[in-house]
C-alpha cells in the first residue's frame, strides 16, 4: 500500500517536471564540451530529455554531496556526470560491438538512455539525502523480499526506476521517442538481466560500468586528487564471454588476462575515494549537520518552504521537490531561532568539529566485546539502528545539558560510516585466458584470484577506518568527556589519550 | 536465553551464527560466493534469525549488503580474523566464541538459536570441502 503511495507522489512529482508539449524539433543534434571527456555528440532525442526539468534539477544537485566544503574545487554536478556517464556507457557500448555485432545490435540508443536516467531519481545532495530517506517505511517496504525492488537497489535507484515507470513519464518519452522501452531502461538502472544479457545490465551497473569510469574520473579529478585509469587498455581487453559458474552459463562481460591492470585501477582508485574524499571526517561532519536539520524540522513537526513546495521529510518524495541551493533556503527568514542557527552554520561553514576519534587505535577494549557492540550498528541501514544512535547522542546531549552547556539533540552525531565494498565487485569480475586459440577455448578466473583486492582494501580498512562523535565546535572541549564518559558506560571499553588528541583536544587527566 | 525474540543486527546475526560453529570447525573461506549462499538458501527455515537479512540476486551468486557490512564489523572490531599470509580464511578464535556466550548467547530466543545453529552446521561443511 505505502509503495502505491509513493508511486502516486511520484507521479505527481514527474508531472510537475515534464513540460506539457514538446520543444520545436530542428532535426539538430548538439555538441556538448566538457573537461573530463571532451566534445562530444548528443543526439536531439537526449537533448529534449536533457532539457527537460527533470533532469535540468540535477544541475542543482552536487554530484559529492557536501564534499566540496573541504575540497573546494569539488562543486560538479549530478548533470556532469550523468553526461559523462552517458559518454562512457556509449563508448563501451561501441567497443563491445566492434566485437559482438550480433549481441550488441540495437543496444546503443537505450542504454545512452539508460544512462541519461540513470541519477534522476537523485535527492538533495545526492548520497547524504538517500542516508534518510533510505530509512523510511516506504523504501523499506519496497526492498522487502518478495517486494517490487527486492534485490537490494540503491534507494536512489529505486526513485530512478519509479520515475522513469511513471505514467506521465511514459507518456512524454513516447511523443520524444516513440519506440521506447521504459521497462529496459529500468531495469538496465536497477541492474536487472536474465543469465544470457548479464553484460547488458553490466554497461551500467558493474565494476567496469559506465558509471564508475566516470565517477571515479570526475570526482577525483574535481577534488584535486587525480587518479588515473589506463581506460584504452580496458578497451582492448573487454569481451562478452559465455562463462560457466557454479553449473550455470552466464552471458558476461570479461577482461582479458593481458588486460586486468586497469580493473585493478578501478577497484583500487574507487576504494581510496571513500577514506580520502566521500568518507573524509569533515565531509561526514556536514552530512551529519544536514542530517541534524532534517531532524530538526521533524521532531518540530512542522513543515518548511523548500523551493515552490511545503515538506516536513517524513516522506521520500520531499527529498526529490527541492535542490541544493532552495535547501539552504529553508529557515533563513524563520522566526524558529533554532533553525535560522543551525541553517546558518551551515551555510557559513561553522561545522561541527571531532570531539572524540572511534577507531580500534584510539579505544582500549581487552575483550574487544564492547567496541564490537558499538560497531555492531557501523553501516546497519535498518531505522531501529538510526535509533539506538540517536538515543545514544541524545543522552550525550542531555547530560551536556546537566552541566549547563546550550546544546540541541540535532547537534551531536555519533557516526560509524560504512566499510568499503569490493568483495562483490572482484567476485563478480572475470578475467578470460587463451586455453587454445584455434579453437576459440577459454579459462575464465575471477579477478580477485589474480589480486585480491577484497583482502587489501579489508587491511587498509582495519588502519583507515575511524568513526567519530561530532559537535558544535564552541563546545567541542566540554563535551569531549561528557561523549566518552557516556560512551565508556554503555559499552564497557575505555578510550585511548589519542581518542582527543586525533581531534586536536587534550586528553583528560587519568582518574587515580 | 530470551523466551521472546529481540531485534537482532545483522553483525549480531553472523556472530550468532558463527559462535554456534562446532568446535572442530576453526577456519572458514572468506569468500562471499561461498558464504552467502549459505544463509540464503536457510533463510526461509531460519526465518527468527533471518528476517530481516536482504540479498541481490542479480549476480552470479546471491549477496547481502548486511552480511558483508557484518563480516567487515566483526573484522574491524577484531573479534573475527583472517589467517596470514593469504587472508582468505577466517579463523573462529576464542575471541569470538567468548563475544557470542557473553553478549549474545542470552539475547536469542529459542528459535533464533536453533536457526544459528542450523546455519553454522551448513557453514561447517563448506569449512570441511
Amino acid at each position: 500500500m505505502s509503495l502505491e503511495r509513493l508511486k502516486n507522489r511520484i507521479e505527481e512529482f514527474v508531472d510537475d517536471h515534464l513540460p506539457n508539449e514538446l520543444p520545436k524539433r530542428k532535426n539538430r543534434n548538439k555538441i556538448i564540451h566538457e573537461c573530463i571527456w571532451g566534445t562530444k555528440l548528443f543526439s536531439e532525442n537526449e537533448i529534449i530529455l536533457l532539457d527537460t526539468p527533470l533532469l535540468q534539477r540535477l544541475r542543482r544537485i552536487h554530484q559529492t554531496g557536501f564534499a566540496y566544503y573541504t575540497f573546494p574545487t569539488a562543486v560538479h554536478s549530478r548533470f556532469d556526470h550523468t553526461l559523462g556517464t552517458v559518454t562512457q556507457c556509449s563508448r563501451l557500448v561501441t567497443v563491445l560491438q566492434s566485437k559482438q555485432e550480433t549481441l550488441m545490435k540495437g543496444l546503443l540508443i537505450p542504454l545512452r538512455l539508460s544512462a541519461l536516467l540513470h541519477d534522476c531519481g537523485h535527492g538533495i545532495f545526492s548520497h547524504t539525502s538517500e542516508e534518510l530517506y533510505g530509512l523510511l517505511d516506504e523504501m523499506q517496504e519496497a526492498t522487502k523480499e518478495g517486494a517490487e525492488f527486492d534485490n537490494e537497489p540503491k534507494p536512489h535507484e529505486i526513485l530512478s526506476s519509479l520515475i522513469v515507470q511513471s505514467e506521465p513519464f511514459k507518456d512524454y518519452i513516447e511523443k520524444v521517442i516513440p519506440d521506447c522501452d521504459t521497462k529496459q531502461i529500468s531495469e538496465c538502472i536497477t541492474g536487472i538481466a536474465d543469465n544470457s544479457s548479464k553484460y547488458k545490465a553490466e554497461i551500467l551497473c558493474s565494476i567496469f560500468d559506465g558509471d564508475k569510469i566516470d565517477y571515479i574520473h570526475r570526482d577525483a579529478h574535481f577534488s584535486g586528487l587525480p587518479l588515473k585509469i589506463d581506460l584504452d587498455r580496458l578497451w582492448y581487453g573487454i569481451d562478452i564471454m559465455k562463462i560457466p559458474i557454479d553449473g550455470v552459463e552466464y552471458q558476461k562481460l570479461s577482461i582479458s588476462h593481458s588486460a586486468t591492470e586497469p580493473l585493478e585501477q578501478m577497484m583500487f582508485h574507487r576504494t581510496m575515494l571513500f577514506p580520502t574524499l566521500y568518507q573524509h571526517q569533515k565531509v561526514r561532519a556536514c552530512d551529519c549537520m544536514f542530517k541534524g536539520i532534517v531532524e530538526y524540522i521533524r521532531n518540530m513537526g512542522s513543515s518548511v518552504r523548500m523551493g515552490h513546495r511545503t515538506v516536513a521529510f517524513n516522506n521520500i518524495e520531499d527529498f526529490l521537490w527541492g535542490t541544493d541551493d532552495e535547501f539552504f533556503a529553508i529557515g533563513l527568514d524563520s522566526k524558529d531561532t533554532n533553525l535560522r542557527c543551525l541553517m546558518n552554520n551551515l551555510l557559513e561553514r561553522r561545522l561541527f568539529h571531532r570531539v572524540l576519534a572511534i577507531s580500534s587505535r584510539t579505544t582500549d577494549d581487552l575483550t574487544g566485546h564492547g567496541y564490537a557492540d558499538l560497531i555492531t550498528y557501523r553501516g546497519e541501514t535498518s531505522p531501529e539502528s538510526y535509533r539506538h544512535l540517536r538515543s545514544l547522542s541524545e543522552e550525550i546531549c542531555r547530560e551536556a545539558v546537566k552541566k549547563g552547556l546550550s546544546v540541541l539533540p540535532e547537534q551531536i552525531w555519533i557516526d560509524l560510516p560504512e566499510n568499503v565494498k569490493v568483495g562483490r565487485d572482484a567476485e563478480e569480475a572475470f578475467v578470460h585466458i587463451v586455453q587454445d586459440e584455434s579453437l576459440n577455448k577459454y579459462d575464465f578466473i575471477p579477478a580477485m584470484k589474480i589480486f585480491p583486492i577484497d583482502r587489501w582494501v579489508r587491511q587498509i580498512e582495519m588502519y583507515k577506518w575511524q568513526g567519530s562523535v561530532f559537535a558544535p565546535p564552541e563546545i567541542q572541549e566540554e563535551i569531549a568527556p561528557i561523549a566518552q564518559q557516556v560512551i565508556e558506560n554503555r559499552f564497557g571499553f575505555r578510550f585511548k589519550p589519542q581518542a582527543f588528541t586525533e581531534c586536536h583536544l587534550v586528553p583528560p587527566k587519568p582518574k587515580k | 536465553m530470551n523466551s521472546t525474540a529481540e531485534k537482532l543486527f545483522a553483525t549480531e546475526v553472523v556472530a550468532s551464527v558463527l559462535g554456534n560453529l562446532p568446535t572442530s570447525t576453526d577456519r572458514l573461506p572468506t569468500e562471499l560466493r561461498k558464504l552467502h549462499p549459505i544463509f540464503y538458501n536457510l533463510r526461509h527455515e531460519c526465518t527468527e534469525l533471518m528476517k530481516d537479512i536482504r540479498f541481490d540476486k542479480r549476480g552470479t551468486f546471491v549477496y547481502s549488503q548486511s552480511l558483508d557490512q557484518a563480516f567487515s564489523n566483526l573484522e574491524t572490531a577484531k573479534v573475527l580474523q583472517r589467517v596470514n599470509p593469504d587472508l582468505d580464511k577466517y579463523e573462529i578464535t576464542l575471541k569470538l566464541r567468548e563475544y557470542y556466550s557473553s553478549r549474545l548467547e542470552k539475547k536469542l530466543s529459542d528459535r533464533q538459536l536453533k536457526d544459528a545453529k542450523r546455519i553454522a552446521e551448513k557453514l561447517a561443511d563448506i569449512a570441511l570441502e
